[in-house]
């Protein structure tokens, strides 16, 4: 039955905000167009000098000030999984940084599984789409990744090779479909 | 430009690629063009970098420099080829035949009104805009869209009602 028209609002709301996921290759694609226009001459004057620098350090160098952000707080939790702030752009004074640094900080998660053979990051900030947000295998057993996020309160889970679903058993909560997915306050580290 | 200007430029990429083609996507209803603006889109900001002033919300400006690309490309050409089911996830509570059949629908109909009433119906209900904010982006003025958006939804409406009709 078609909405009636107080209500179509709301169905037009849903499948238009609904985003697709087009996964890794897509953004691949827009990068290598990127690189392929950094490569082209420009103007002197293109670019300020301490552009480049003040963004690779900030996406370098946080790595060991960071705080850890894990809600769970449980030493226990963390020693298996973790989220922690990596970079802080406003720290870094260029406008491509300083507005990263406005409304996301990257958070770098990372989870120990052996045994597995893909783990995906879903959350409150991917809409929940386990294609979207695929962890890197690292050494003894860990898989890593950095998120750009808003400050606040989010919520994530891993989805193990596809089907797994594991939250935080120490800090959760339960999501309208039933499962289960740890918080995480992202803020400023100190 | 080194390294880590395109380290730090991906971040932007990862972060609004998705939600950038959900809008060119119901713009332009062909995932190829979709596609094809998005990519121009952030070529365009990275080239336009040095001139982003930050009283703007980044998402703000990319999304502007996506209208503008848009609009162009709409002007051009139109084959009806949008995203597919496989680009979307569900949530596993949804029924996904229905809600297919409900995009599907959606789609043909936003493909045949007219490109206005289409970006102020993507900006209102897909990017939840406000009026003003919309006003800001595309120029026009807020009764204009208000107008634009009722319109839009009527056609809509009147569009769905004739399709099941026909069924």
């Amino acid at each position: 039955m078609l909405p009636s028209d107080d209500h179509i609002s709301e169905p037009l709301h849903r499948e238009l905000r609904r985003t697709p996921h087009l996964g890794a290759i897509a953004r691949a694609r827009v990068m290598s167009a990127v690189r392929r226009e950094s490569l082209r001459p420009r103007r002197a004057g293109w670019m300020s000098p301490m552009l480049g620098t003040a963004l690779a350090a900030s996406l370098t160098l946080a790595v060991a000030g960071g705080a850890w952000l894990h809600a769970g707080a449980e030493p226990a939790a963390t020693a298996a999984s973790s989220a922690h702030v990596v970079s802080l752009g406003s720290s870094v004074g260029s406008s491509l940084v300083s507005s990263i640094g406005d409304t996301l900080l990257l958070v770098r998660f990372a989870f120990t599984a052996p045994s597995a053979a893909r783990v995906a990051l879903v959350g409150d900030f991917n809409d929940w789409g386990a294609r979207r947000t695929a962890l890197a295998r690292a050494a003894n057993g860990a898989w890593t990744t950095d998120v750009a996020m808003a400050r606040g309160r989010h919520r994530f889970a891993y989805v193990v090779d596809d089907t797994g679903w594991v939250g935080d058993p120490s800090a959760s909560d339960t999501l309208p479909n039933g499962r289960r997915a740890a918080r995480l306050d992202v803020v400023n580290p100190e | 430009m080194n390294a880590g200007d395109i380290e730090a430029f991906a971040v932007l990429v990862d972060r609004y690629h998705d939600r950038l083609t959900r809008y060119a996507n119901h713009l332009l209803q062909n995932r190829a063009d979709a596609e094809e603006v998005v990519q121009d889109t952030f070529v365009r900001a990275f080239r336009a970098l040095p001139r982003y002033e930050e009283r703007e919300q980044l998402s703000a400006w990319l999304l502007r420099i996506l209208v503008n690309r848009c609009r162009t490309v709409a002007a051009k050409r139109r084959v009806f080829e949008p995203l597919e089911a496989a680009d979307y996830e569900f949530d596993p509570g949804e029924d996904v035949a229905d809600r297919l059949a409900v995009r599907d629908e959606l789609a043909r109909a936003m493909a045949q009104l007219p490109d206005d009433q289409r970006e102020a119906l993507a900006l209102r209900f897909g990017e939840d805009l406000s009026f003003d904010e919309m006003a800001a982006l595309t120029g026009a003025g807020v009764s204009a869209l208000k107008m634009r958006v009722k319109r839009a939804v009527d056609r809509l409406r009147m569009l769905m009602e004739g399709t099941r009709a026909a069924v």
